[in-house]
């Protein structure tokens, strides 16, 4: 019996998440986007097994999480999320998996809204009249690579707090990763300084930390109110509009049907150009530079009509 | 004759301007050369505020780092992750204080309301009409770091209000556990332990309405469960319950006498197909009294299956099918009059086979299939069986429209009936679906 019991103990031990460096056990870290994934595995290195949950091809606020997720929360040491009401499937999501570490304000949440300089905070009262509406201020703030920094310093000291013994490795691979994201940023700075000012259209509200790290004015969406499908209506407004400001760019994610932009950019003359939301949703987007990279390229790309 | 001073000089004046046309291209020429300056002196000045702005960018960003042009990070900081939050809104216009809100229980309310034309005569709920079939008041909010507590009514305009759910969920229970206590929907297979607003059709299946009842199978108990890691990549879902007798509205499957609870247990396994796609297989089995007499009992066994692919962000295929077989002890009747006694189906059984598929982001089409044979039933026909056909509007992430067609053919008089449903699907307030 018990030569039993030890073999199941053994066979449950190969379950568990080991480092492969060291082989001691890796902190499980449940993200509920790739593009935080990314960046908790470039500050914790092989410390950490990262999982993801929202595949980064769908649009993160719709998400159905499933089973496989559900266990990936319950088994996490730390849920890192987009706070604020990005994820409306992140409450049903804790719920199943039960995890109460996870929970908010628990010693295994990290919530990386906090700290980041929201944009669009609602100075009035809202109601479903206004959409989808975001009640705590525009919620795609990891789109800025000037947020990318207190993310990563918030993931590095959560980091830190659940494994104080190697904080000095955190800290080191913070120190490389911000060195190399300032590198970039006064290069984007360099590059989106001919486009300052211009104007572009967007197909969902989900672009005003990148537009205001590049200058780029973003005031017109496809959709009439966020979440509300475009309208012919709304589509005849956006063609005059553009056609009076002479805007020739309208930009989208993956994940939105591309067929109105078309239509539109066929009645105006102007190019539709695919940005990504999230890390990996394009194989460009390889990880959180090459993201930030592709998106501001490909938008400086299109402004200078080349 | 000696002229005014003054119409000399206007006549001078005169002669030494241009005729007209003269003055006009010199003015264009004019003109043209201003603007030429202009635009030369605006791309100076833009020159010199993108340089400018450069600087600014790069003084900002020296200011931020503290450091001199080349930026080192010798010591970086590990600040709190509780750093400073933009204005916070919370309560803002509201009325409300900050943090008040969050002591209130969140609160939602999803309107059914359903416009149906039938030929069925017998009908008890009238055939060509529309009515609020259901309005549910969701009402739900953590206890205490332990436990969450939900409730939900249906109210309707043809049938008294009624307690839906009223439940609490403990965690953190040993080996990761999860336990219910109070009325909820037990997890027995797919349609029946789903709110209405979460079917893929107007109505249930028919072997859910036949055995289980026409809103699905709330009760009373208690169950336990959790989700497990299983080998191959498999996710296990393992629940047990003890509920009440009885059954819902019109459902067969058991008495309706609540002298004896029924004890149900379900085995989920759910595994990933890929980052979009997945498969369920569930097991269900159930044990409980036919009547009264609690001797007679019911033992079922369902087995669902559901495959989920969503192939694009817009596009999604659900198929599923269902299948609930019964073992009744009691399955004779004896006739009072003549002392004789008749046989019925000892195993009925039920199934569906549902097909969705959302083609764009607002619209989805399906069909269902459905056969269940009738418990005790002394018809010649002792089962029923339909198809219908969907269609799904999504007029927001709030409202939904859909239009069904409906076949069935039923034993009771051995008549077929077609309906035709337009329901609205209406959601105000937060109302969180429960991740199936």
């Amino acid at each position: 019996m018990r030569k039993t019991i030890a073999i199941l103990l053994a066979v449950i031990g190969t379950w568990a998440p080991v480092s492969p460096a060291r082989g001691e056990p890796a902190i499980r870290v449940a993200a509920t986007l790739s593009s935080f994934a990314d960046l908790v595995k470039q500050i914790g290195g092989d410390r950490v097994e990262v999982s993801t949950i929202a595949p980064p091809r769908f649009n993160p606020h719709f998400i159905e999480p499933r089973p496989s997720d559900v266990l990936k929360v319950k088994k996490a040491d730390l849920l890192v999320h987009g706070g604020l009401d990005l994820e409306a499937w992140r409450g049903p999501l804790l719920d199943a998996a039960g995890n109460p570490d996870l929970f908010p304000g628990g010693k295994g949440e990290l919530d990386l809204s906090r700290g980041i300089p929201l944009l669009e905070v609602p100075d009035r009262q809202l109601s479903r009249l206004d959409g989808d509406i975001h009640l705590f201020g525009n919620p795609h703030y990891w789109t800025s690579p000037e947020n990318g920094r207190i993310m990563a310093r918030a993931i590095a000291g959560k980091l830190s707090e659940i494994d104080p013994t190697h904080a000095e490795e955190y800290r080191k691979r913070l120190a490389d990763f911000l060195t190399r994201l300032d590198g970039k940023i006064a290069e984007w700075k360099q590059l989106s300084s001919s486009v300052r000012g211009k104007e572009v259209i967007g197909y969902h509200n989900e672009w005003p930390y990148l537009m205001e790290f590049v200058g780029v004015k973003l005031e017109q969406f496809l959709e009439p109110k966020p979440g509300i499908p475009p309208s012919p209506k709304h589509l005849g407004f956006l063609e005059n509009y553009m056609k009076e400001r002479g805007i020739k760019v309208i930009i989208q994610p993956t994940y939105f049907p591309k067929s109105s932009s078309e239509v539109l950019a066929r009645r105006t003359g102007a190019t539709v150009v695919i940005l990504c939301q999230s890390v990996k949703e394009l194989p460009e987007a390889s990880d959180y530079i090459a993201f930030v990279d592709y998106n501001v390229r490909q938008l400086v790309r299109a402004l200078e009509g080349k | 004759m000696r002229l005014p001073i003054w119409i000399l000089a206007f006549a001078c004046a005169l002669c030494t301007v241009p005729p007209v046309a003269a003055l006009a291209e010199t003015t264009n020429e004019e003109v043209a050369y201003e603007l030429k300056e202009m635009k030369k002196a605006l791309q100076v000045q833009n020159q010199l505020i993108q340089k400018q702005q450069a600087k600014i960018d790069e003084l900002e960003r020296r200011l931020e780092t503290g450091a001199g042009s080349k930026v080192v990070y010798p010591e970086p900081a590990l600040p709190e992750p509780t750093g400073a939050r933009a204005p916070a809104p919370a309560g803002k216009g509201l009325g409300l204080p900050g943090q008040i809100g969050a002591l209130l229980p969140e609160i939602g309310l999803v309107g059914d309301i359903v416009a149906t034309t039938s030929e069925d005569a017998a009908d008890t709920e009238g055939n060509d009409r529309i009515s609020a079939r259901e309005v549910e008041l969701v009402v739900g909010s953590n206890v205490d770091p332990y436990s969450r507590f939900d409730a939900s009514f249906a109210f309707s305009d043809f049938e008294e209000t009624s307690l839906e759910e009223a439940y609490l969920t403990r965690w953190g229970l040993p080996w990761d556990l999860k336990a219910r206590f109070g009325r909820f929907f037990p997890r027995v297979g797919k349609a029946a332990s789903i709110h209405r607003d979460s079917l893929s059709t107007v109505d249930e299946p028919l072997v859910i309405r036949r055995y289980f009842g026409a809103e699905g199978f709330a009760r009373s108990g208690a169950d336990i469960g959790g989700t497990f890691q299983g080998p191959l990549s498999w996710v296990f879902e393992p629940s047990v319950g003890i509920l009440e007798g009885g059954m819902g509205e019109g459902g067969t499957m058991f008495g309706t006498t609540r002298r004896r609870p029924t004890a149900y247990g379900h085995w989920k396994n759910y595994r990933d197909l890929s980052d979009s796609s997945g498969v369920e297989l569930g097991f269900t089995g159930l044990i409980g009294s036919s009547d009264a007499d609690p001797e007679f009992e019911v033992k079922t066994l369902g087995v669902d299956v559901t495959y989920l692919n969503a192939f694009t962000p817009t596009t999604k295929m659900k198929l599923q099918s269902e299948l609930f077989v019964q073992q009744r002890d009691e399955s004779f009747a004896i006739d009072p009059d003549t002392g004789e006694t008749r046989q019925f189906d000892r195993h009925p059984w039920g199934a569906y086979a549902l097909a969705e598929y959302r083609f764009a982001p607002q619209w989805a089409v399906g069909a269902r299939a459905d056969h269940v044979r009738l418990v005790d039933s002394a018809q010649s026909r002792h089962y029923d069986q339909g198809v219908s056909a969907f269609l799904t509007f999504y007029q927001s992430e709030w409202a939904r429209w859909r239009l069904q067609f409906r076949h069935e053919e039923r034993a009771r008089d051995e008549t077929d009936d077609n309906a035709v449903f337009l329901q609205g699907t209406f959601a105000i307030g937060t109302h969180k679906h429960q991740i199936q």
